[in-house]
């Protein structure tokens, strides 16, 4: 199961990363940041194809279980999503990009009242871009995942896949990228 | 504690009417700020009966003592002149392990640029803190600096860095069994936290 679910991830990642990197190639843009939320802290990298599709990678240290005091220690995360602008809005002093996208994602992560174990399964977000005209911007979301947990299951001595419950109800949550703009 | 808010309004009035006089318009910003605040010295004054020999205890102690929180604010505020600015902020923060409080307290801010330019700033704040499981209300403040970064006229992205210092009453430990003295032996706690905060604040 777990070997399944492996190769199923990476099919995906090449997938959908063969695909970033043709479109990249046409613009050759893209965004360094970090990522701030009550579910972690880290790093992001987007890669923008075109005025309208970005890819978005981030990886942050899973501070879910940490905050409500159930684990001393983070685990960490990774995310992945093709987001597509589908409104641009422009203000005064700023334009504001709406997108969605789906996506990926995987870690070593807690969940509700459960040890912190190995989960993958898709990801989506949904958020606002904000862009001041120069290489400093903004970005607020929420996403939410669909994913699956190994855990291990003491009576039948081997691991059991369960549902990675928090992944829906940290859709709640919100998330501000500060990003840095490259070309 | 009355006479410290009517205090900083009376500050904050004569400032807004000072701006007025500039021929400055005054202007309302709302925001959003989050950090880590790392706990770094502790300090404690206990003085409570022993239940079991009836002797008085009195424990009064200052060590360093690490340990990491969060925070994050709501906050909401004017620019009244050029280089200042003051705040309401409301949020939660951790102030020790296990120990949270729901601060609201003021801020006031100089920017060496002034507040709609990038540049460096201070800033010193006092409030109270409310805690959900006792009545003790806690005393902070808080000073320090950062850098300002200019998104557009009315955006503004701050870098902060400050030394904070807070107030509580706390359970006071009892080291032969581990548990704590009941609270009708205890006739005073006071405790006093030590923090190095680093955030960010977002203002809209």
């Amino acid at each position: 199961m777990k070997e399944c679910i492996n190769r199923a991830v990476i099919c995906l990642l090449l997938l959908l990363g063969s695909g970033g990197v043709a479109r990249a190639q046409e613009t050759n843009s893209f965004r360094i940041g970090s990522f701030h939320s009550a579910k972690g802290f880290g790093v992001c990298y987007e890669q923008i194809l075109d005025e309208y599709h970005f890819d978005s990678f981030c990886l942050y240290a899973d501070m879910g279980g940490v905050l409500i005091g159930e684990h001393s220690t983070p685990g960490i995360k990774f995310n992945y999503t093709r987001d597509i602008v589908f409104k641009t809005i422009d203000r005064e002093d700023k334009t504001v990009s709406l997108y969605a996208g789906p996506g990926l994602c995987c870690g070593y992560i807690s969940d509700f009242k459960s040890p912190k174990s190995m989960a993958a399964g898709i990801h989506g977000t949904v958020g606002a871009l904000l862009s001041y005209g120069h290489k400093l911007e903004l970005s607020f979301s929420f996403s939410t995942d669909l994913a699956f947990k190994l855990i291990k299951d003491d009576r039948r001595n081997g691991t059991i896949l369960s549902f990675y419950d928090s992944g829906l109800f940290k859709l709640l949550i919100p998330e501000i990228k500060i990003l840095y703009r490259f070309k | 504690m009355k006479k410290l808010i009517i205090s900083l309004l009376v500050f904050l009035s004569c400032l807004v009417s000072s701006a007025g006089q500039e021929g400055r318009a005054v202007r309302v910003f709302y925001g959003l700020e989050w950090g880590y605040s790392a706990v770094v010295l502790n300090s404690y004054h206990y003085n409570y009966t022993d239940p079991e020999d009836g002797y008085r205890v009195d424990v009064n102690e200052t060590a360093p003592n690490y340990h990491s929180n969060g925070m994050l604010y709501l906050r909401t505020g004017l620019e009244f002149a050029r280089h200042f600015s003051a705040s309401v902020n409301l949020g939660w923060q951790g102030i020790k392990q296990d120990t949270r409080i729901i601060p609201v307290f003021l801020r006031e801010n100089y920017h060496f640029n002034g507040n709609r330019d990038s540049g460096a700033l201070i800033f010193v704040s006092q409030g109270i803190g409310f805690h959900r499981d006792k009545k003790f209300l806690s005393i902070q403040g808080q000073f320090g600096g950062g850098y300002r970064v200019a998104l557009s006229h009315k955006n503004s992205m701050d870098l902060l860095l400050g030394l904070q210092l807070c107030t509580d009453a706390p359970n006071v430990p009892d080291k032969e069994n581990g548990s704590y003295i009941p609270e009708e032996f205890i006739r005073s706690s006071k405790a006093s936290y030590g923090a190095i905060n680093l955030s960010i604040s977002i203002s809209f």
